[in-house]
């Protein structure tokens, strides 16, 4: 029995021995209060970026308070781990542009790559919201990467001794998202005897004149219409000869004239003429414009290679009414005179 | 004659024996207790000067008679003199219950008590009137409104205090000596708080990229490790349709939406924002352009900018446009709690402006919005915690029959806010 006791009381030594061992190793509880409310807006999450950083966080403890640290680590929010610096973060060069709640702070010297220290006389403060933005903090280098940052608020006035309110924000990094398009380039000409405004239609390959006489002039209208996305716009010209019938030729008014019967005269216009009384002002969206020459009403010229309408910049569908006017002498050599006229549309892209 | 002799000396040695033995039998039974076996003590808590805590004793009664008296006396050591222990007391208990008695009537404290039981802070007197015997065997009963030791009886004040309970039974109600039945001792220990610390870190892990996945089920990765992609492609525009993502490879585009997966333990919970990057040029920095290029101020076909949506709106094709919706959130990847955009049960929900179809279903068709001033603009938001849910970007434009041709390019700075 009376080992029995022994071995008892024994067992009891161990049993408060471990105790008062496990009592002495049990980490001593954290005196800090937590912040609540905590958050970090960052200004741009672009890597490397100089940027704004805004925390915002409520204090809890009401007692004085003379400096606060933030503490960039990229490896773990909480105090007992040391802090890793993140890769190419550098906060040694912000300023306080705004503070709110508890005021009062500027940077203090202790500031460093990953360490902001704002400090101010001790004063004592209120629990509750408080806010601080700081410029000119560059980035971390490291996309998708998250950023922790511990924040400490102490009764010294260079982030040193015990902290008083404490917390942690996190915030992440990335390189953005681009949204790529392509427009592709686009030019459309259309022509006819008649055509849609937007080219969905062309119908006719010729213009009949009749029978020419010196007693009056003869006119027809052909028509074209072009559109572009080509920055630069286009140019529309028109190629080919002047009448002729053999050998027999109309002469092909080299300046913009008036009509003349009894005259031989060959000549085209984008304009709607009352002598004679034919063709039609530019229809449709676009701004594109008859050239000069041919932009004047009752004055007709024919110059083959000239440009005859175009677009500065990029141009929805324009239509334009080509008047074709003949007039001849006394004496015109009979026979049947045609031409080809081919139009043609350009843009640089 | 001596054979006699021997005989009778043999004879009166036996009967003096048997008289022995029957008058050591007697004594015994007036004067020794019997062993309480299987004792036990139940603190229903055992934290220092606790109050209002229930003690529960268990024992086993050695012998069949009337108990009538019970003595709990507790002390700081198991023999010897009594010292009871500095903090306990059982003056304001009260009886909580027994159990297994033969006989239903219950004990009751004591307050006043009489011969060998007087109640003190260390000492509970309960009787009953119950003179019919109980047989041998286990027992129950429980006291309540007991406030546990201090600790200061021991070394240093030391919390983790031993002390015992002496258990008297009586098979009389006023706990006369010589009614005195079972006796034992029980021990027990108050204890220091355990206090079990653990942190639990800020978590917040937030990703862009691209991905096949449209849909609001079709997980699009486990996590953040597994987004990747910097861009989305609208391919080839054309002023006769509204072109959105994703857009198939054979068209020039990549088959990808854009993505926004986000992880977070924040209890006050998080939004998503983005903001658009300004891109070099003139006019229109911020939306879908050729970098570089000059363009004008206003809605202008013209010029090489696609006019951004400045609120939400379905697009018509031809009419420049371009912009952004949230289709839906992705549940896909989400494993620690319910989650699916069809029963509203995502954390993570696209708000006003950039919400694709309803709360509650996947698409586009309320349309598309683009802010393309570099101010940020809020497009989801969270009330709790997120686990890796996913908002699914889808984009898109029309470009004008006269938008020049040109390579567009439009860049977006997504950023998520947590507030812990």
């Amino acid at each position: 029995m009376k080992l029995l006791r022994a071995k008892t009381a024994f067992s009891g030594s161990w049993l408060l021995v471990v105790a008062i061992f496990l009592v002495l190793l049990w980490p001593s509880s954290v005196a800090a209060d937590t912040m609540t409310n905590r958050s970090v807006t960052i200004q741009t999450a672009l890597t490397n970026a100089t940027t704004a950083h805004q925390f915002k966080f409520d204090y809890a403890s009401a007692t004085n308070v003379g400096s606060v640290t933030f503490d960039y680590c990229d490896n773990s929010p909480l105090e007992e781990d040391p802090c890793t610096a993140p890769a190419g973060l550098d906060v040694s060069n912000v300023t306080l542009t705004s503070q709110s709640g508890q005021t009062g702070f500027s940077i203090h010297p202790n500031t460093n790559t990953n360490r902001v220290v704002i400090s101010r006389l001790p004063l004592s403060v209120s629990p509750g919201p408080a806010s601080y933005t700081f410029n000119n903090a560059v980035n971390a280098s490291a996309p998708n990467d998250t950023i922790f940052v511990r924040i400490n608020t102490y009764t010294s006035t260079d982030g040193t001794g015990s902290s008083i309110d404490r917390g942690a924000v996190a915030f992440s990094l990335s390189s953005g998202l681009a949204v790529s398009a392509y427009v592709p380039p686009f030019l459309s000409l259309c022509t006819g005897v008649t055509v849609a405004v937007n080219c969905s239609t062309a119908v006719g390959l010729g213009v009949n004149l009749g029978t020419l006489s010196a007693l009056q002039a003869s006119a027809g209208t052909s028509q074209a219409a072009a559109a572009t996305n080509d920055v630069t716009g286009y140019s529309l010209s028109v190629l080919g000869t002047t009448m002729t019938s053999g050998n027999n030729t109309i002469p092909a008014l080299t300046a913009p004239t008036i009509s003349s019967p009894a005259t031989g005269q060959f000549g085209i216009n984008l304009r709607r003429n009352t002598v004679p009384g034919k063709g039609h002002d530019r229809e449709g969206g676009g701004t594109a414009a008859p050239t000069a020459d041919y932009n004047q009403a009752n004055l007709f010229k024919f110059n083959s290679g000239d440009t005859i309408a175009a677009a500065s910049t990029s141009t929805d569908f324009n239509r334009f009414t080509i008047t074709y006017l003949v007039n001849i002498p006394f004496g015109q050599a009979p026979g049947v005179y045609s031409t080809t006229l081919t139009y043609v549309a350009v843009a640089s892209f | 004659m001596r054979k006699k002799y021997y005989i009778l000396q043999r004879s009166l040695l036996a009967l003096l024996l048997i008289v022995l033995v029957v008058v050591s039998s007697g004594l015994n039974d007036k004067t020794s207790a019997s062993q309480l076996t299987v004792r036990s003590l139940t603190l229903s808590t055992a934290v220092v000067s606790q109050t209002g805590v229930t003690y529960t004793f268990g024992f086993t009664l050695a012998q069949t008679a009337a108990v009538q008296g019970l003595k709990f006396e507790a002390c700081t050591t198991a023999l010897g003199a009594c010292t009871a222990p500095t903090g306990l007391s059982v003056s304001s208990a009260t009886f909580s219950s027994q159990g297994s008695w033969t006989n239903a009537t219950n004990f009751a404290v004591d307050g006043t008590g009489a011969n060998d039981c007087t109640p003190a802070a260390n000492v509970l007197c309960a009787n009953r009137t119950q003179a019919a015997n109980e047989t041998a065997g286990a027992r129950t009963i429980a006291f309540g409104t007991i406030t546990n030791p201090s600790g200061a009886s021991c070394s240093g004040s030391n919390p983790n205090c031993t002390f015992f309970v002496h258990i008297t039974t009586y098979s009389t109600n006023n706990y006369t000596v010589g009614g005195t039945l079972d006796n034992g001792t029980v021990a027990s220990s108050t204890t220091q708080t355990l206090t079990i610390a653990a942190s639990i870190q800020e978590v917040l892990n937030f990703c862009i990229g691209s991905t096949a996945v449209d849909d609001a089920t079709t997980s699009p990765g486990s996590d953040c490790s597994a987004i990747t992609g910097t861009t989305v492609d609208l391919g080839v525009l054309d002023s006769a349709t509204v072109t959105e993502t994703p857009v198939s490879t054979t068209t020039n585009g990549n088959n990808k939406n854009g993505i926004a997966m986000l992880k977070t333990n924040a209890s006050n919970g998080a939004s998503v924002t983005y903001r658009a990057i300004q891109q070099s040029g003139t006019n229109h920095k911020g939306g879908l352009r050729v970098v570089g290029a000059t363009c004008n101020a206003g809605s202008i076909n013209t010029d090489q900018c696609i006019d951004s949506s400045a609120s939400q709106a379905a697009f018509s094709a031809g009419t420049e446009a371009f912009g952004m919706t949230v289709a839906g959130t992705n549940c896909g990847s989400t494993g620690a709690y319910s989650c699916a955009l069809g029963s509203g049960t995502n954390n993570l929900k696209a708000v006003s402006g950039y919400i694709g179809a309803s709360a509650t279903s996947y698409g586009t068709s309320n349309g598309y919005k683009w802010r393309e001033d570099g101010s940020t603009d809020q497009i989801a938001s969270s009330s709790t915690a997120v686990d890796d849910e996913a908002l699914i970007l889808v984009f898109a434009a029309t470009p004008n029959i006269v938008t020049p041709t040109g390579s567009y390019q439009a860049q977006g700075d997504f950023i998520a806010i947590a507030t812990y």
